[in-house]
């Protein structure tokens, strides 16, 4: 079934055109991947999703319903979690308040009726964060910060997540630690939609893959036929001088 | 050696309530002792502390700076004298209607200029002062222009302290119920990071403008019965920037975003401002104010109450 949902989906700002007439649809319980060079509007196609920009044109469907032009926070209450590309925590607060808050004001009516911190300790212990329970987010560094987004993104109880470029910048380690902790939340049945650069963990975890290149999308399928796809090969390394 | 810990901080914390209760008896029995000299300088400083808190609210809590918070004091200033003017209504009662109408025009004009940030926020706030200083110049049916407002005075200061000091209690009060509450912890989301809020789920615009509104209803009821105690009002008394000047410095002082900070700052530029007086009379005592404001932004940029949190800060939403 689809859960989510896009049509024909424009993002314009003044003459630049970053989103154009992108259709996508993430099944319930896919994990799909959307990559693209640099400013292919990966970002942008989320935040429309999100609510941060109502499209240009177009249709967001979440569950069968539209959501283009719905605020970012009532987004949220709906189901739609998303993760910032650089984290974005709330830099005063503890790990603990900043799961806390999502907890509290991200959730559904009929998600919210838990025992709030019962559920933001179960959250940290899921993603071995408990040793930094108390720590204000501003003490963290990359790694943890990137956690932390998951953990929030998770305490809004969403049916679907977009993880914005979750291991960029992480060492091999700590992208295998965090690939695998995305992984299981899928098996908890939680859809994925995410941007990455990383393509080992692209080709490694996602169902289906999008390929965006200058706003339209140029590609969509499997792993193998992204990595096989001449127009893909073409927008990351440009056309080969012998082929013709 | 943690329950030992545990056991102390519970009984410092009784200890304190019974330190605070204490204080308050002592305030509100010291009218029958104290002279009329020492129940101005505390009703002022209750007035202060009202003020200080309000803006913190805003400013300390959900991060908007607000350079025109005496607009809502002047607004209740003014409702409860031109009642009492024209109605014979006594500021006692009326004053609550000023705090009512100093909400209603912060939601209205929260609307369109909470949707600002930062320095452009504040000096939005800053030309509202001026506007409603003109308003009350102007409409000189209303308001008797810059004549002034006199009305007769009250004989005696003893109800004037009481009410600013229920006022003070009751802004303390509530700020410390709202940060310790999910309303609050809505409203430092906001001041942390607005957009990171809308998408973890606040109603970033409905929770600014009820901080803004909350912000403003006591400004607005401990003006009217300022007004009441100086038995006269003009537009430039009502609505004098050393008002906001004052709430900023005091909360900024003694630490904006908590509790005590606000109090603090109260007491030490209330004792100065009456000790500076008293050695070099006139306005020599603005100046240090400002000389104050800018040494603070530089050095102390989060007041005397950031000298006391931890290393762990003072987050009091993870405390087990």
């Amino acid at each position: 079934m689809s859960l989510l949902k896009g049509e024909g989906v424009c993002m314009d700002f003044g003459g630049l055109k970053a989103v154009h007439n992108v259709d996508f649809e993430v099944r319930e319980g896919e994990i799909v991947g959307l990559v693209g060079p640099n400013g292919a509007g990966k970002t942008t196609l989320f935040n429309v999703i999100s609510g941060y920009y109502a499209p240009t044109a177009g249709k967001v469907r979440f569950n069968g319903q539209e959501i283009q032009g719905v605020k970012p926070f009532q987004i949220c209450r709906m189901g739609i979690a998303r993760t910032f590309q650089v984290p974005r925590p709330l830099l005063k607060l503890s790990v603990f308040t900043n799961i806390l808050a999502a907890c509290l004001f991200g959730r559904s009516e009929a998600a919210a009726a838990v025992d709030h911190r019962a559920e933001v300790e179960r959250i940290m212990d899921f993603l071995d964060l408990n040793e930094l329970r108390d720590t204000p987010a501003a003490n963290l560094n990359v790694a943890q910060r990137k956690t932390l987004e998951v953990g929030r993104a998770l305490a809004t109880a969403p049916r679907v997540i977009l993880l914005d470029e979750v291991v960029a910048g992480l060492n091999p380690m700590e992208t295998d630690r965090l690939m695998q902790k995305v992984q299981q939340i899928r098996d908890s049945g939680v859809t994925l939609f995410f941007v990455e650069h990383v393509m080992r963990a692209v080709m490694s975890i996602s169902d289906r893959i999008y390929v965006l290149n200058f706003g339209e999308k140029i590609a969509e399928g499997t792993p193998q036929q992204i990595a096989g796809d001449p127009d893909v090969i073409e927008a990351y390394l440009g056309k080969g001088v012998h082929s013709a | 050696m943690l329950q030992r810990a545990q056991d102390l901080g519970t009984r410092v914390l009784q200890q304190q309530k019974w330190w605070i209760l204490l204080l308050l008896v002592v305030l509100a029995v010291l009218p029958l002792f104290a002279s009329r000299f020492v129940l101005h300088i505390l009703l002022l400083f209750f007035l202060y502390v009202t003020l200080a808190e309000s803006w913190n609210l805003l400013a300390g809590y959900t991060g908007y700076i607000n350079f025109g918070h005496v607009t809502f004091m002047g607004i209740g200033a003014y409702t409860s004298l031109i009642l009492m003017k024209d109605f014979g209504l006594s500021p006692f009662y009326t004053c609550f209607l000023g705090g009512l109408f100093a909400a209603i025009t912060a939601v209205v004009i929260g609307y369109p200029l909470l949707r600002l940030r930062g320095p452009y926020f504040a000096v939005s706030m800053l030309s509202l002062s001026f506007i409603f200083t003109a308003l009350a110049f102007n409409l000189s049916g209303l308001t008797e222009g810059g004549r002034g407002i006199s009305v007769r005075p009250f004989p005696s200061k003893v109800p004037f302290y009481y009410f600013m000091l229920v006022c003070a209690v009751i802004s303390v009060g509530a700020i410390y119920k709202i940060s310790r509450s999910k309303f609050g912890l809505g409203l430092i989301s906001i001041r942390e990071d607005e957009e990171v809020a809308d998408s973890l789920g606040v109603n970033t615009t409905l929770y600014k403008i009820l901080a803004f509104a909350g912000s403003a209803v006591l400004p607005g009821i401990v003006g009217g019965i300022y007004g009441y105690y100086m038995s006269y009002m003009d537009p430039k008394a009502a609505f004098s920037f050393s008002f906001t000047l004052n709430s900023i410095v005091m909360c900024m002082l003694g630490g904006s975003g908590t509790v005590l900070g606000p109090i603090i700052g109260a007491v030490i530029l209330r004792s100065m401002s009456e000790f500076v007086s008293y050695l070099i009379p006139g306005e020599f005592y603005k100046l240090l104010v400002g000389a104050l404001f800018i040494g603070l932004i530089l050095y102390l940029p989060g007041g005397i109450m950031s000298l006391f949190a931890g290393k762990e800060g003072s987050d009091v939403f993870a405390k087990r």
